[in-house]
């Protein structure tokens, strides 16, 4: 027990040591164009940690996590273009839209489990895709949400660029932090039981049902965070935010990082920002190789780059002792 | 002028039945390829949409490159289609057949984007037209309405096959095999059922369906990679209604889903989607053990 | 006083198929009950239909008087019922203490707990349980690495966790060996002073050497009811499991 308190000391450690690195990152010369893509990966990896909660730790495959992600964004952008830009504010406009929609959707959806879990999740993004694109007078339809201003935190504006990688690696790092935290916890044994085997879990006691609906809430709520600083950084966002290819995105993020580790999707995060940007000359192409590093990393590599890490490690281990 | 304004309106809501029963028979056919590749491999094929639009342009290669008339293109696409799906299933599926189904609906969503991608690169993004074929390329008066003659045609193309599955699987001995599989996969092997390769027939047939559906909607709906998201969408729906390997339910939601989507689309405009999904919910709400569960108690 | 679990006509079908017509059964305060039966009599959804896997179509099942009919798992797990089952369950990913334990923990109603804590109690009841049924040793083992037999203890351990007052074992000496199978007997016997066993079993020796009462089924309904020296000599029992025997046969 003294070993496990320790280890999660270092662990947190670790995590606060890792972003004093990258907030020195812009003071070291480092390009301002990969800042930018540094603060996209950051709420990729914000967002893909809330789904390797969900998927990873709890065993709750998604197709839809795009849901709470464009929800926040446009919930955070509309109070911050008709009300006023102040960051905490937007922030908790989008929780107080977020929460309330996953607790209802959720109450109804963790009755179902497994594909159609998957298929349904995937349904409810598609729908919320749906509205997004017809309530024009509130979301302006396909054209999508423009004129969200720069957020100000506690008066002073953060602009883009520097300040606002900042701010997105201060709280992405708090999350991060947190969700350690939550994982290593009770809670979150008891959903890495229900993720092993729900019928057992239940014999045990478990309240499964409860715990997926509270996973399924807690998921959606820090999407909404990702969302809510990523239409900060675009200054607007669209129904595209919604639609399953986000949230393919963000499944292969996670499932590349390998998940159930929390800091795979970080990685896979990271790697999917700079690759994606990499293959600028074509979407066709992109679609092409997305779909076959998807297929092959499930068929051969089903726990993500992180596992092939932490088997290697283990071989290196297993052959030095 | 009340009269006229009614006689406009039921005119409006035979159009939109017209249309909600044409679009409910290619529902019809994706749903009952999606429902038996479920029902006999537990396998929910998430690239079912990709190979419907491949179906599409199956057709359209054939009829540039080759030359050919739509109804011999129509019969070339599909039978272009299901080698590729058998391949598929036999390179990615089949491996992985052990594992949790989350991870062939992994895989298959993965083979999704491998086959738009595919067909973006070769075809560029852009939408095409199809002029409905010769002989049916008119309207025909149907209770007082000019009515697109092909819609009418290839919704009785697709009823036919329909039919023609239907009766494979009640009446003839591999249909008897699939059934037994269906129920119970486990004593099935124990008789003796080489199960590994109907799987495959399968799913090659399944994906036949598909295409054969892109293939016959493509002069009504246009042609564009992401032409098969919707259906696919639509059709999990389906079977979320119907239940995964009942093919009676397929058919009952296929229409249910399709006449609902066409009604409410023309009153409600984009927001008839968002109604189709709580009539989901609340069916899921009455049956919470979710029809995709195999008796399992949530 | 009322009695630990009393089932009364209890009925369970699965479309027209009646898989139990009727079953009524009374455990006696720290006795081990044995409910037996060919294949197909129905016990295991009898089983399911008490544990709350399967919702009954009629009767009721009583715990302690309390009524808790088609009540959920965890709500029995909560008054006092616990579970193992036919098809070893355990978390195989990880140790054996850390399986009771886990059930430990449940029980001392921190699964909701979002904020990590040293587990030191679960962790201390999860070495007693494990010590009292003779799993000490292999406490830091891989669940899935251990012999069959150990798993089946296991799986006894981690519902004793739970500090049950009525434990419900799901053929608990599936295909172990003679010398398993007596061991895993004694400690059931000795469960008794915790708590009151409800047995489904098919090997007669065990049944009839440290069972208290036995209820015989055959398809969906109660044949005989009583001490083993009663339900051993009824003429029903013998042509039942006579019947079922030369059917096997053929």
């Amino acid at each position: 027990m003294k070993d496990e308190a320790r280890a999660r000391r270092l662990t947190s450690l670790l995590i606060v040591a890792g972003a004093a690195l990258l907030a020195l990152l812009p003071f070291v010369g480092v390009a301002p164009f990969t800042i930018t893509l540094l603060t996209e990966a950051l709420i990729f990896a914000v967002w893909a940690m809330s789904l390797d909660l969900m998927t990873g730790y709890a065993g709750m495959l998604t197709f839809g996590h795009a849901a709470g992600f464009g929800l926040g964004g446009y919930a955070a952008g509309y109070f911050a273009r008709e009300v006023t830009g102040d960051f905490l504010a937007s922030l908790l406009v989008s929780e107080l839209v977020v929460l309330p929609a996953a607790l209802a959707i959720g109450f109804v959806v963790t009755r179902l489990s497994g594909a159609a879990f998957a298929i349904v999740s995937l349904c409810i993004a598609q729908v919320l895709f749906q509205i997004a694109v017809a309530w024009r007078s509130v979301t302006d339809g396909m054209d999508g949400l423009v004129g969200v201003p720069l957020p100000t935190l506690l008066g002073v504006t953060v602009h883009n660029g520097n300040q606002l990688y900042l701010l997105t690696l201060l709280v992405a790092a708090m999350l991060c932090l947190g969700l350690r935290q939550l994982v290593a916890s009770p809670f979150g044994r008891t959903l890495g039981a229900i993720r092993a085997n729900a019928d057992r879990a239940a014999a045990i006691g478990i309240d499964v049902r409860l715990h997926k609906w509270l996973v399924f809430a807690i998921s959606w709520a820090i999407a909404g965070v990702a969302g809510t600083l990523m239409v900060f950084m675009k200054g607007g966002t669209t129904p595209m935010s919604l639609h399953w290819i986000e949230s393919g995105n963000v499944l292969i993020m996670a499932i590349f990082g390998g998940l159930g580790t929390l800091f795979g999707p970080i990685i896979g995060a990271v790697a999917f920002v700079f690759l994606r940007d990499a293959f600028t000359s074509g979407f066709a192409v992109w679609q092409l190789a997305f779909g076959i590093v998807f297929v092959v990393v499930v068929l051969i590599f089903p726990s993500g780059l992180a596992g092939v890490v932490s088997r290697s490690w283990m071989l290196l281990w297993q052959a030095r002792s | 002028m009340s009269r006229r304004r009614a006689a406009v309106d039921l005119n409006f809501l035979f159009i939109n039945i017209l249309n909600g029963v044409v679009y409910g028979a290619f529902l019809l056919l994706t749903s009952l390829g999606l429902s038996l590749v479920f029902g006999l491999g537990r396998v929910v094929n998430f690239a079912h949409g990709a190979l419907y639009a491949m179906g599409g342009y199956a057709l359209i290669a054939v009829m540039h490159a080759g030359g050919a008339g739509y109804w011999l293109a129509l019969v070339a696409a599909p039978l272009l289609v299901i080698p590729i799906a058998i391949v598929i299933e036999r390179a990615t599926i089949d491996p992985i057949r052990h594992r949790p189904d989350v991870d062939t609906l992994l895989v298959t969503f993965g083979l999704s984007s491998i086959i738009v991608g595919a067909i973006e690169y070769v075809w560029g993004t852009g939408t095409t037209l199809l002029p409905a074929p010769a002989p049916f390329a008119g309207t025909v008066n149907v209770l007082g309405n000019q009515y697109p003659l092909y819609r009418l045609i290839a919704a009785l193309v697709s009823l036919l096959v329909s039919v023609g599955v239907f009766a494979t699987i009640a009446f003839t001995p591999v249909g008897l095999r699939i059934r037994a599989i269906t129920d119970d996969a486990g004593m099935a092997q124990a008789l003796g059922v080489n199960i590994k390769r109907l799987l495959t027939l399968v799913f090659g047939f399944a994906a036949g369906l598909a295409a054969l559906a892109g293939a016959l909607a493509a002069p009504i709906f246009a042609i564009h990679p992401e032409m098969g998201m919707n259906i696919l969408i639509d059709s999990f729906l389906v079977v979320v209604l119907g239940g995964l390997g009942s093919l009676t339910g397929s058919a009952i939601g296929a229409f249910f889903v399709a006449l609902t989507k066409s009604l409410g689309g023309g009153y409600f405009a984009e927001w008839s989607t968002a109604f189709l999904f709580l009539i989901v919910a609340a069916a899921l709400i009455v049956r919470p053990t979710g029809v995709f569960g195999r008796g399992r108690v949530a | 006083m009322a009695s630990p679990l009393l089932v009364r006509g209890l009925r369970k079908n699965f479309g027209a198929l009646l898989a139990v017509d009727g079953v009524s059964l009374e455990i006696g305060n720290g006795h081990v009950h044995s409910l037996i039966g060919p294949n197909g009599a129905g016990k295991t959804t009898v089983f399911n239909c008490i544990s709350g896997f399967l919702g009954p179509a009629g009767g009721e099942v009583r715990l302690n008087g309390l009524d808790v009919t088609a009540w959920p798992p965890h709500r029995l797990v909560a008054a006092g019922l616990a579970r193992t089952f036919q098809i070893t369950q355990v978390f195989g990913d990880l140790t054996v203490v850390e399986n009771v334990a886990l059930a430990a923990r449940s029980h001392s109603g921190m699964n909701l707990r979002m904020w990590p804590r040293l587990a030191g109690e679960a962790q201390d009841r999860a070495y007693a349980v494990l010590d009292m049924l003779g799993l000490a040793q292999q406490a830091q083992a891989n669940a899935d690495h251990l012999a069959h037999g150990d798993k089946r203890i296991l799986e006894v351990a981690i519902a004793m966790a739970l500090e049950p007052r009525v434990l419900l074992l799901d053929e608990p000496t599936a295909g172990m060996s003679a010398g398993e199978t007596q061991r895993i007997g004694r400690l059931i016997v000795g469960l008794t002073k915790h708590c009151s066993v409800l047995l489904v079993e098919h090997d007669m020796e065990i049944v009839l050497g440290i069972s208290d009462e036995i209820t015989v089924m055959t398809q969906g309904r109660v044949i005989a009811s009583g001490s083993p020296d009663a339900v051993s000599r009824d003429p029903l029992v013998q042509e039942a499991y006579l019947g079922a025997v030369e059917a096997e046969k053929l």
